[in-house]
């Protein structure tokens, strides 16, 4: 479309009216204008996503207020745009003759205003959705640190993180994906912290995403990440705000996506989704402890009923004679072997797991108690299956559980299957030979240029302060060199000096 | 693309392997032994007798908390064949169940067998990679059979309680611990000769008062000394109190007790307990033929006292560090030299000794005539013992009463 | 891959990497059937007469900056003769990656899956270090640190199995067979070190940071000493040479005499759990170092065109080396160790002497400070 505002208005309105549609929706104002002698105008506007009262109060009221001057003819040589600009009580009003950033800005939620026998509209800024307030994260509960968490606006979003983080090189950088949907994508990042390789890498992947719509932010992450097939997830997301501008004060970059609670942090390696705000929110050896425990829950998550399968059906010396004994017991008249066994009762525990997710709250009761009953007591009692792979079984799912990272925590639990198959085939072999292939996959793979298993393979010595360990906070005097932040210094030799808000500014 | 051609090679390799599992057993459905014992067959004395005591772990306990009462704990099969491997075939053949050796606890071998040859006995169980090399390896002169099926003790299955009889074998020193560790490193050794612990049964009473007195009687199984090898085939017995003499110097740390004739009355004891026992064996050339010195240092403390006496705490602990010196000494001399004189056979490492101290010579000609020289060379013992402690008691036993009269009567004297 | 580089760290992670697998399994029990007793002085003898050889080749590396082996004989003997050295080189890597595969293979067929065919196992583990390959020799060596790791719990725990069971005497008398004996018997480490040796003349271009790279290889050799003689004395100490000679692994036998506390009286498990990582990280460099050997003498340009048909040459040497495994430690025992030390005394002496006639060490002779300890 690359028609201009002809200045005609009847003409124009036809043009408007073939674009975006005369729908239940959208609205055409006509207004005269006493101000413009007389001058006939049209407003332009979505129902649903302009603020109403700003509407009436601040738009049309002073546009057909009689005007102040009507007799005093000579005084009549304001020129239109300063006219407008001074008339109307909005924050942001924009001339354009472009058609397309007319529709666009129609769509988006401004309002359009056309004069007649003027060659360029007027795009006014009085958007105004219902939209949710900002509340409680829901999916990364923290039992300490602030509650708010972003939320489908954009416009909140950005704000949360400025309220945080009000170094002047702050920088939202937006731009629109989608052919269709027309979505608003921000880049935040802090100027002269972040890697301006990374930055371009990002900025061009995400120009060259060609698609017609972005829902949510996934989109984008499928679009930009390295390998494309990967389980793994490549960027950390998460609906906490302080996590984010923790992110951006790291040298690394947010991406935020209209319409989605959860933000996107570019450069992310494996060790990132061990790792939980609350690890810094209370004592460093807490925090240390609970990244030891979440790896341990890592490795249990994979290998739990692997483990049963190896030492039941493969290597039955490994276990000491009593448990044996009663493993053994226990399994009497099981008519399964072990491997079976474990294999489906993982599978019914997805099949649990995927119910309870989406279910209503009054049906989760029900399910639990089928899933306790049935499974747990009723099946064992059966003699179906045995009580140590029930263990076995739990003890992988809770750990899973302890993964902060959704992504990654469904990433392992789907990798069980395929190291349990392995282990069923070739014991030790097989086990060992599966967590071989998937830990030189994760050690192969890159996210924005940084290897994904570091800094512990390859190693980086200064970058272990705050990886599987946590040191105390004035120890961390160096950011990670994951993002390769252009200032490396967090903090000099005191802890007093951490408030280093001027090194950005242009 | 390389990775999709290497992704898909795996998957068409996944996919041609046959779902094959060739070595899954399930738990289940694999008999684990507790025990072993192998004879010469009765029939035929070029058969192997193997007996295995097999847990039933439904009679172990299952989970489910009521225990069958009826249910044994242990399975006893047995079968012969023509090698050790051959039976235990035979013996899968007709239980229901794949034996496994993992868990095994110890080896009983029977004399009969052992005199003969107990080469194949030790090949075949460290040939086999389930069996542990810390398991349990014994000689008896009853047969092996019994000893394995015999029901013993208070542990849940019988092939774990005498492992815990050889356990706290330190703490009375009637055998050597005897694993297939040691037996293998002495049996493969160019000096040692082996030395395997010995079990036999006996009849106890038990604590619970039967109506009918033979179900009041059980048999107990207990180590009864050592069974002396030279190379392949065993010579004969040394005793339980034999075997304690070796104890102190070939034992692992042991803490013996040793009782000693109380220095006032010869008639009562005091009882010693020995610990931080070391030993060392020296060697020395004298023309050629090698004499040794075996030291033993060690420290003990006073358990019990049978009687009082009227001497101070040092007086009694010198005279007592005397007659245990004395006395550690002579269990030494005696058990030694039954070795050497009767069975003619090094297993106390003196040959060791001799190589490691005087290589030359050892290498020359002493290795090749050792079997010759062992039995006359000359030993000598030298014990020092230092009662460090008296338990809890600041002086000797005193009961004024006793030690009154005793007075008078020196007096009158 | 030709871009690719590894750190400092890394490239001294990876040389205990390449020598402890199969040093620790095979080698001490070949040893010990020469020597007897004295398996621990002879594998140490071989340890200072390896790391000379290797400091030479480090010389010579560093004189021939972002050359390989491959790339220095070309230097140095000119076109044909280097195309030569690479046909070696390249014989000399697929044998060794057998070698050092058939380790693995090993102890998985005699003690884990005693059922299972061992053309499975083998067809298993290269697809395996394929995969590796694949992926780039980086990949590869970042995996050296978990390898490494995997070394000292092994070391740990086993030490801690075993040492109830230690006795000193077992040692005695030192050089009981003269010291001829035990430098005779340093060739099955040397066997051992040649793997390393021609590895690192493949992969020492990479390094990112040469500088001193002299001592730097000094102390990971130092580091991979200490972790690999442990074994030798353990094993000496714990089964009496008698037994270490009797056995093809060695390592697991001693793994069957160690009991972790009464209540975890099994060790193998966790042997073989540690054990694989740096086993494979030998296997894959080795393979690696095979397809860098083709593509540096004819220059295809695709890695993937070497990687695959090369491990249709591996699994049948794998297979047929290893298959009845007293042919294998018969091999290794004559001629592999033999040709090892030939090897990799042979082609870096040969290549530093000739060097050395022409004048070409004299050129940079300033790049090469840190290793004037060679």
């Amino acid at each position: 479309m690359q028609q201009k505002v002809s200045g005609d208005l009847r003409k124009d309105e036809q043009l408007l009216i073939d674009t975006i549609g005369q729908g239940l929706d959208t609205e055409y104002r006509h207004l005269l204008v006493p101000a413009l002698n007389n001058a006939s105008v049209l407003i332009v506007y979505i129902k649903g996503l302009i603020n109403t009262t700003e509407l009436e109060d601040a738009i049309i009221r002073p546009l057909t207020a009689p005007s102040r001057n009507a007799n005093e003819k000579g005084a009549k040589k304001t020129p239109l745009p300063e006219f407008i600009e001074s008339t109307l009580f909005i924050a942001g009003v924009k001339q354009s003759q472009d058609w397309t950033e007319i529709c666009d800005a129609i769509v988006s939620g401004d309002s359009v205003l056309l004069i007649n026998k003027y060659d360029a509209a007027f795009i006014l800024a009085n958007r105004g959705w219902e939209s949710r307030a900002i509340s409680e994260p829901t999916s990364e509960v923290e039992i300490r640190g602030p509650k708010d968490s972003f939320v489908e606006n954009l416009m909140p979003n950005m704000a949360l993180i400025r309220r945080r983080v009000r170094d002047y090189g702050l920088r939202f950088e937006g731009m629109r994906l989608g052919d269709r949907s027309k979505t608003d994508v921000v880049m935040v990042y802090i100027e002269g912290l972040v890697n301006d390789q990374i930055l371009h890498e990002v900025r061009t992947r995400l120009q060259k995403i060609k698609t017609d719509a972005i829902m949510v932010s996934n989109y984008i992450e499928e679009f930009i990440e390295d390998s494309k097939y990967s389980i793994f997830p490549k960027m950390e997301r998460t609906e906490r705000p302080d996590k984010a501008s923790a992110a951006i004060l790291e040298g690394r970059i947010v991406i935020m996506v209209d319409n989605t609670p959860f933000v996107v942090i570019a450069p992310s390696v494996f060790w990132n989704f061990l790792q939980s705000p609350t690890d810094y929110y209370e004592k460093y050896i807490l925090g240390t402890f609970w990244r030891s425990i979440r790896l341990l829950a890592m490795f249990l998550a994979i290998s739990s009923s692997s483990a049963y399968v190896l030492l039941t059906s493969f290597h039955q010396e490994m276990l000491p004679t009593s448990l044996a004994l009663k493993i053994a017991a226990d399994r009497q008249g099981v008519p399964f072997p072990a491997a079976i066994e474990a294999f489906v009762m993982e599978v019914l525990l997805e099949v649990m797991n995927e119910a309870g997710l989406r279910l209503p709250k009054a049906l989760g009761q029900t399910v639990s108690i089928v899933g306790t009953l049935v499974i747990g007591q009723a099946a064992v009692q059966a003699g179906l299956i045995g009580p140590a792979l029930v263990i076995a079984v739990a003890t992988g799912a809770i750990s899973s559980y302890a993964i902060p990272s959704f992504a990654m925590s469904s990433a392992i639990r789907l990798l069980r299957f395929p190291v349990l198959f392995c282990s069923s085939l070739f014991g030790i072999f097989g086990y060992l030979g599966a967590v071989i292939f998937i830990t030189l996959y994760l050690m192969s793979l890159r996210s924005f240029g940084a290897p994904f298993y570091s800094p512990i393979s390859p190693f980086q010595k200064d970058d272990q302060k705050d990886t599987l360990l946590r040191l105390p906070r004035p120890q961390m005097k160096k950011r990670p060199s994951l993002a390769k932040p252009q200032d490396s210094v967090r903090q000099t030799t005191t802890p007093r000096s951490q408030n280093k808000s001027e090194e950005g500014g242009p | 693309m390389i990775r999709k051609l290497v992704a898909s090679i795996l998957l068409i390799i996944t996919l041609v392997i046959p779902s094959g599992c060739w070595d899954m057993r399930e738990i289940n459905e694999i008999g684990l032994v507790m025990a072993v014992g192998i004879d010469k067959s009765p029939r035929d004395p070029n058969l192997f007798l193997v007996t295995v005591q097999v847990a039933n772990p439904q009679g172990s306990g299952s989970s489910g908390g009521e225990k069958q009462k009826n249910e044994s704990q242990v399975w006893i099969a047995n079968a012969e064949g023509k090698t050790i491997f051959d039976a235990i075939r035979e013996i899968a053949r007709f239980s229901s169940q794949r034996i496994m050796w993992a868990h095994n606890n110890i080896i009983v071998v029977g004399e009969s067998l052992a005199r003969d040859d107990i080469t194949p006995v030790i090949d075949f169980f460290t040939h086999n990679h389930e069996l542990r090399m810390k398991t349990w390896m014994a000689v008896t002169p009853l047969s092996a059979g019994d000893v394995v099926s015999s029901n013993v003790g208070m542990g849940n299955a019988p092939g774990r309680s005498i492992t815990e009889v050889f356990r706290f074998q330190n703490l009375t020193g009637l055998g050597l611990p005897s694993d297939l560790l040691n037996v293998y490193h002495d049996f493969t050794s160019e000096n040692n000769n082996l030395l395997i612990s010995s079990l036999t049964l006996n009849e106890a009473l038990t604590q619970a008062g039967l109506a009918d007195i033979s179900e009041n009687i059980v048999e107990q199984i207990e180590v009864s000394g050592l069974a002396v090898f030279d190379k392949n085939r065993m010579l004969g017995y040394l005793t339980a109190d034999e075997a304690r003499g070796l104890s102190w110097f070939l034992g692992e740390s042991p803490n013996l007790v040793i009782s000693l004739p109380h220095p006032q009355n010869q008639n009562k004891s005091v009882a010693v307990e020995m610990n931080a026992v070391k030993a060392k064996i020296d060697s020395r050339l004298n023309q050629g033929a090698p004499e040794f010195t075996i030291e033993i240092s060690g420290s003990g403390h006073i358990s019990e006292e049978d009687t009082f006496s009227s001497l101070t705490i040092n007086e009694f602990k010198s005279t007592l560090e005397n007659l245990a010196e004395q006395q550690i000494a002579a269990e030494i001399r005696s058990s030694v030299s039954k070795v050497q004189k009767e069975y003619r056979s090094d297993v106390l490492r003196f040959g060791k000794t001799v190589h490691v101290q005087h290589k030359k010579e050892w290498n020359r000609d002493l290795k090749y005539r050792w079997a010759e020289i062992f039995p006359e060379s000359e030993v000598e013992v030298v014990v020092k013992v230092s009662i460090e402690s008296s338990t809890l008691n600041q002086v000797p036993l005193r009961n004024y009463k006793e030690l009154a009269n005793t007075n008078d009567q020196s007096q009158d004297k | 891959m030709t871009k690719a580089k590894i750190s400092r760290m890394q490239y001294f992670l990876l040389i205990p990497n390449l020598l402890f697998p199969k040093a620790i399994g095979i080698t001490a029990g070949v040893t010990a059937r020469r020597v007897g007793g004295d398996a621990w002085t002879a594998m140490s003898i071989g340890f200072v007469v390896g790391a000379s050889i290797l400091l030479l080749m480090i010389l010579l590396s560093s004189k021939f900056p972002n050359l390989t082996l491959i790339g220095i004989a070309d230097q140095v003997l000119g076109k044909w003769p280097s195309k030569l050295v690479g046909l070696v080189l390249l014989i000399f890597f697929i044998i060794g990656f057998a070698v050092s595969a058939n380790v693995m293979t090993l102890h998985l067929k005699e003690y884990f899956l005693i059922e299972t065919p061992f053309i499975i196992i083998c067809l298993i583990y290269i697809l395996l270090c394929m995969y590796g390959v694949a992926l780039g020799v980086e990949n590869i060596i970042r995996y050296a640190l978990l390898g490494f790791l995997g070394c000292l719990l092994i070391n740990i725990t086993m030490v801690f199995g075993t040492i109830n069971d230690f006795e000193w005497i077992n040692f005695l008398p030192v050089f009981d067979r003269g010291l001829m004996a035990n430098i005779a018997g340093s060739i099955y480490v040397l066997g051992d070190l040649a793997l390393a040796i021609m590895a690192i003349g493949m992969i020492f271009p990479m390094l990112n940071d040469s500088n001193k790279a002299g001592w730097l290889t000094f102390w990971a050799l130092a580091t991979s000493a200490v972790i690999i003689m442990i074994w030798p004395i353990l094993e000496l100490g714990v089964m009496g040479a008698g037994a270490m000679e009797q056995y093809v692994v060695v390592c697991m036998q001693q793994i069957r005499c160690a009991q972790l506390t009464r209540f975890l009286p099994r060790y193998e498990l966790i042997m073989v759990f540690f054990f694989t990582f740096a086993t494979f990280v030998q296997s894959a460099t080795l393979y690696f170092c095979a397809v860098y050997s083709v593509k540096q003498t004819i220059s295809v340009k695709k890695d993937w065109y070497i990687v695959v048909p090369l491990a249709f040459v591996l699994l049948p040497v794998t297979y047929f080396m290893a298959r009845d495994h007293n042919d294998y430690v018969n091999f290794l025992d004559y001629p592999w160790s033999q040709i090892c030390t030939a090897l990799s005394i042979g082609i870096p002496l040969l290549l530093f002497i000739i060097a050395l006639v022409r004048g070409q060490l004299m050129k940079d002779n300033q790049s090469a400070a840190g290793s004037s300890s060679a």
